[in-house]
């Protein structure tokens, strides 16, 4: 099955994953943690989800008794991280500065 | 301006009543403690009395677990004086009544004088029971006034175009999206996003929701090859 195109923003939100392969985090955070605007991540989450290189699920909560709803956590799966971290190799460097934390390694401040 | 007075008022009268609590604790304890006193008198084991302490620390249990979910739930609510409260409440005095009744149980199936100590642990049931439906509406309160105080409220304009990008999605995939957005938005606004920054999160989900359906149909595609 062939890879995600790979956009900055799809090699932003591998980069954020891959920092921490075995935390979940949730749409915002990993929005954050990427660098990129809310509310633009979840096409890209989806084409990884589809491609069985995340996992999601529901937060395992009561939203009555916690007094907020249930956030959807997201992880790199044991196959997608490894994927990443190839396609992330391969990929062609986005220009330096064009989005924060993009820059590639060794590249101008 | 008024909404904070009456706010005000509520927290007084959350902190009044836990004081209340606090009161009948205090009650208990002493009762708790002239029970061990009696003890010193009494002879026989008598199964009746031992069931009387098993029921104590039952509640003195529920009681301690009520008070535990509204610490949980202020702290959440990031409510201070009432997690102070609470705190002092639940563990300087419902877990010491639990620990100490749990020993008093043992020591008294050796104890003597049973009328003088039956006599003693009826006023001592009652009094539990009292104290434990008070804590019960003490937490009920403190539930209510924290979340009252802390009510996170998205706003609005942004509700409407989250729910719209929802729609743009094909059907099977709308729940998940629905509540995961719904999510995302109260996330926000409980970090006290302005309500322009929330209308700029639904913008984009709107934006974006055509490149989110052709994503997920895509997905869809791929498992129903696979």
């Amino acid at each position: 099955m062939p890879g995600p195109k790979m956009t900055p923003q799809t090699q932003a939100v591998l980069r954020a994953l891959l920092e921490r392969p075995t935390h979940e985090l949730y749409g915002l955070q990993i929005g954050k943690a990427a660098g990129l605007a809310t509310g633009t991540i979840h096409p890209i989450l989806a084409r990884l989800e589809g491609l069985g290189w995340l996992d999601s699920h529901w937060e395992d909560i009561d939203p009555a008794a916690e007094g907020r709803p249930r956030r959807r956590y997201y992880r790199l799966s044991a196959d997608g991280a490894e994927q990443a971290r190839h396609a992330l190799a391969t990929a062609r460097h986005p220009i330096a500065g064009l989005l924060p934390g993009l820059r590639p390694e060794g590249g101008l401040a | 301006m008024r909404a904070a007075v009456l706010a005000r008022g509520k927290q007084a009268f959350v902190l009044a009543q836990a004081q209340n609590l606090a009161g009948h604790l205090d009650l208990a304890w002493r009762l708790a403690v002239e029970l061990e006193r009696a003890r010193e008198g009494s002879i026989t084991f008598e199964p009746v009395f031992a069931d009387d302490l098993a029921r104590y620390r039952r509640m003195a249990a529920e009681m301690d677990r009520c008070l535990a979910r509204a610490r949980r739930i202020a702290r959440f609510a990031d409510a201070d004086p009432i997690i102070a409260q609470v705190t002092v409440l639940s563990r300087q005095r419902a877990g010491r009544l639990v620990h100490d009744l749990g020993e008093r149980a043992g020591g008294h199936a050796r104890g003597r004088d049973l009328t003088g100590l039956l006599e003693q642990s009826r006023g001592l049931s009652r009094s539990l029971k009292d104290l434990s439906l008070l804590a019960e509406t003490t937490v009920d309160t403190i539930v209510a006034e924290s979340r009252a105080a802390h009510r996170v409220t998205p706003a609005a304009f942004a509700g409407r175009l989250a729910r719209g990008a929802v729609r743009v999605l094909p059907i099977m995939s709308r729940a998940r999206y629905r509540d995961e957005f719904e999510s995302e938005l109260y996330e926000l606004a409980a970090a006290k996003a302005s309500r322009w920054t929330q209308a700029l999160y639904g913008l984009r989900l709107l934006d974006r929701a055509w490149v989110l359906r052709a994503e997920l149909r895509l997905a869809a595609r791929r498992r129903v090859r696979s």
